[in-house]
């Protein structure tokens, strides 16, 4: 039983010997991963500026406004996370933060939960409220979220040089102090245009921010004929991307399949909190030309491929023919060969005949002294070797000629 | 029949195959005028002949971040040479995706604004390396003579806005810049991006503790997803 026991204990401190460093080096390798969703505004959340996936607030002075977002890790280790605000601006059309900065509402903000660590795919549910001081100024303010995730283990890391990563995702903020009429809400529809984009028919609808808040408005457009009262039964449901004060924006959406080319009116009806604009737009859809860029890159490939497809026949049937024309000649060569063989053995064969004939009683003693024939072989071999002295008297004539013509 | 031979008529046939092969391929892929496919228009997924919807605020997320990136030495760091070696690392395969509660079959309501989501790139605003050993420290700061430098390397769909796959110098002064945005309009669900990471150890620099091994930490670089 002791035996046992201490058994146990060894095997499990030597897996736990092997399995630490391991589980320390996952840590300091893992990846982090942050997703923020604002949620759809509950009771005592109602937002008067309607847009429920943005941190939009519009509150009294000494009032407050809240919502809440839920925190969601894609990391593959637990994560330390921490919420606060910082900054906003608007550049270039655009919410943008800067680090640099203090928010002026920041200290108006107060989370359920700032500090909260986070295991792989798991998700909090945070509420931000903001309580605005009774002798707050009337105004639209600008602010950012910001969610960071950091590891929980960083320091595991060993390296003798390394740096830490951290993810964070940033959250436009926009709070009006006022009421909707002080802090004015309000965007137009300037207008209705088709474009023919890769063989696609997509409508552009313009809207202009007018007000003081952010707008992303949501709509639906109904499609009748211009001519004769047809219509299309189910309407076009469309959401714009968020339009800053007076900033301008395209809803692009595409044209059904099923609305047939003509001349169409739209009838555009865009909501955004209290704020309902509507407009009418002639339009007119035509066929898109099939010069897409995709066609005009498919056509070129079956050219090209085409032309190397040409080229690569020719080639093999060239070869082809080479290669025919010379296992031809091969043949006809062998063939030759082969005959000039059967000669050879024919005439070898008559001689030896002939040889038998004349002394039939050497044959048995040829047989017999096999050595002999060997040593003859060699002599008979030396005897070309004779001709090379007399290769060499003409070299040397040529020599004494070259000599004597040197003399003239 | 030669070598040459051979490997010529191997080519040829190779050309037959791929050419045919090209030609198949992109045959059947061609689309008619009429033909809306599936694709949808920039910024859609939908099939086509229904309705067209859009999820409002598709939210992104942001993943794939080394929690923790070692940085190679060039050469061993020796506190007597008077020379400077270089740190390299790499952070890749970070990711920028619409988030994972959003249909990914109909279009967001970021469609066509590219910019709905980008990440930015970050280091504290004192940004320092420094490391400890037995209570002696090694550390320089991150400035503009051995700045920390990040080279975006974007994938299909991304690309790097203000700083195309170009050198982000992070030290004081100029401690942010724009790594990626998601390029592609048509329903942006993923796309990934990596970066190198190098930095310098300055000359001159003599460890308290000698060639003792310090582990030296540098700057926490932060990726920022900034939604609009």
């Amino acid at each position: 039983m002791v035996k046992k026991l201490s058994s146990l204990i060894f095997i499990s401190l030597i897996s736990s010997l092997i399995l630490l460093p391991t589980a320390s080096q996952a840590a300091s390798k893992g990846s982090l991963g942050l997703g923020v969703d604002v949620l759809p505004s509950k009771v005592g959340e109602e937002s008067i500026i309607g847009a429920d996936g943005s941190l939009w607030f519009l509150v009294l002075p000494g009032k407050s406004g809240k919502r809440s977002i839920r925190v969601n890790s894609v990391a593959n280790v637990a994560m330390k996370i921490s919420i606060n605000i910082g900054f906003g601006s608007y550049r270039d059309g655009e919410a943008a933060y800067d680090d640099s900065k203090k928010s002026d509402v920041a200290t108006w903000a107060k989370f359920s939960e700032s500090n909260f660590s986070l295991s792989p795919g798991e998700s909090k549910v945070i509420t931000l409220t903001f309580n605005v001081p009774t002798d707050a100024a009337i105004k639209a303010n600008l602010a950012t979220m910001f969610v960071v995730g950091t590891a929980l283990n960083q320091e595991a890391s060993k390296a003798a040089f390394s740096v830490n990563g951290a993810a964070r995702v940033a959250v436009p903020i926009f709070l009006g102090v006022g009421t909707a009429e002080q802090i004015a809400i309000n965007f137009k529809i300037l207008g209705t245009s088709i474009r023919n984009v890769e063989g696609k028919r997509l409508a552009y609808i313009r809207i202009q921010n007018t007000g003081k808040t952010p707008v992303a408005p949501s709509g639906t457009i109904k499609v009748q004929a211009k001519l004769g009262g047809i219509s299309v039964p189910t309407p076009i449901k469309v959401q714009s991307s968020t339009v800053i004060p007076g900033e301008t924006r395209d809803v692009i959406f595409l044209v059904p399949a099923y609305i047939p080319n003509g001349k169409w009116t739209f009838l555009e009806e865009f909501q955004q909190g209290p704020v309902i604009q509507t407009s009418r737009s002639d339009i007119s859809l035509t066929k898109p030309s099939i010069f897409t860029k995709a066609n005009t890159l498919r056509f070129s490939i079956v050219v090209v491929s085409l032309i190397i497809l040409y080229f690569c026949l020719t080639f093999l049937r060239k070869s082809k023919s080479k290669t025919e024309n010379s296992a031809k000649a091969d043949s006809v060569e062998l063939e030759e060969a082969l005959e000039q063989i059967r000669r050879r053995n024919l005439r070898s064969q008559s001689t030896k005949k002939s040889a038998a004939k004349k002394a039939p009683a050497k044959k048995a003693v040829a047989k017999k002294t096999p050595v002999k024939k060997a040593v003859k072989k060699p002599a008979a071999k030396k005897t070309p070797a004779k001709k090379s002295p007399a290769k060499k008297v003409v070299a040397k004539k040529k020599a004494t000629k070259k000599a004597a013509v040197k003399k003239r | 029949m030669s070598v040459n031979t051979i490997a010529k008529r191997t080519f040829a046939c190779l050309g037959v195959v791929l050419s045919s092969s090209a030609l198949v391929i992109s045959l059947t892929g061609f689309s008619p005028a009429s033909a809306w496919g599936s694709g949808g228009g920039d910024g859609t997924s939908q099939s086509l002949g229904v309705t067209v919807n859009s999820v409002a605020k598709c939210a992104y997320s942001l993943s794939g971040i080394s929690s923790s990136i070692a940085m190679t030495a060039s050469k061993t760091y020796n506190p007597d040479d008077n020379s400077q070696t270089s740190l390299t690392g790499s952070d890749s395969g970070i990711i920028l995706s619409a988030y994972p509660d959003g249909n990914p079959s109909t279009p967001c309501s970021f469609y066509g604004s590219s910019s709905a989501g980008k990440i930015i790139v970050s280091v504290p605003s004192t940004p320092t390396w420094s490391g400890t050993v037995t209570s002696t420290t090694l550390s320089w700061t991150n400035d503009n003579s051995n700045k920390l430098n990040l080279v975006p390397t974007g994938g299909a769909d991304c690309t790097s806005s203000g700083a195309t796959l170009a050198t982000l110098g992070l030290y004081t002064g100029s401690v942010s810049g724009n790594l990626v945005t998601i390029t592609s309009s048509s329903a942006p669900k993923a796309c990934t991006v990596g970066n190198s990471i190098s930095s310098l150890i300055p000359k001159g620099l003599n460890s308290p503790q000698g060639a003792k091994t310090y582990s030296v930490t540098g700057p926490t670089i932060t990726y920022t997803l900034s939604l609009s």
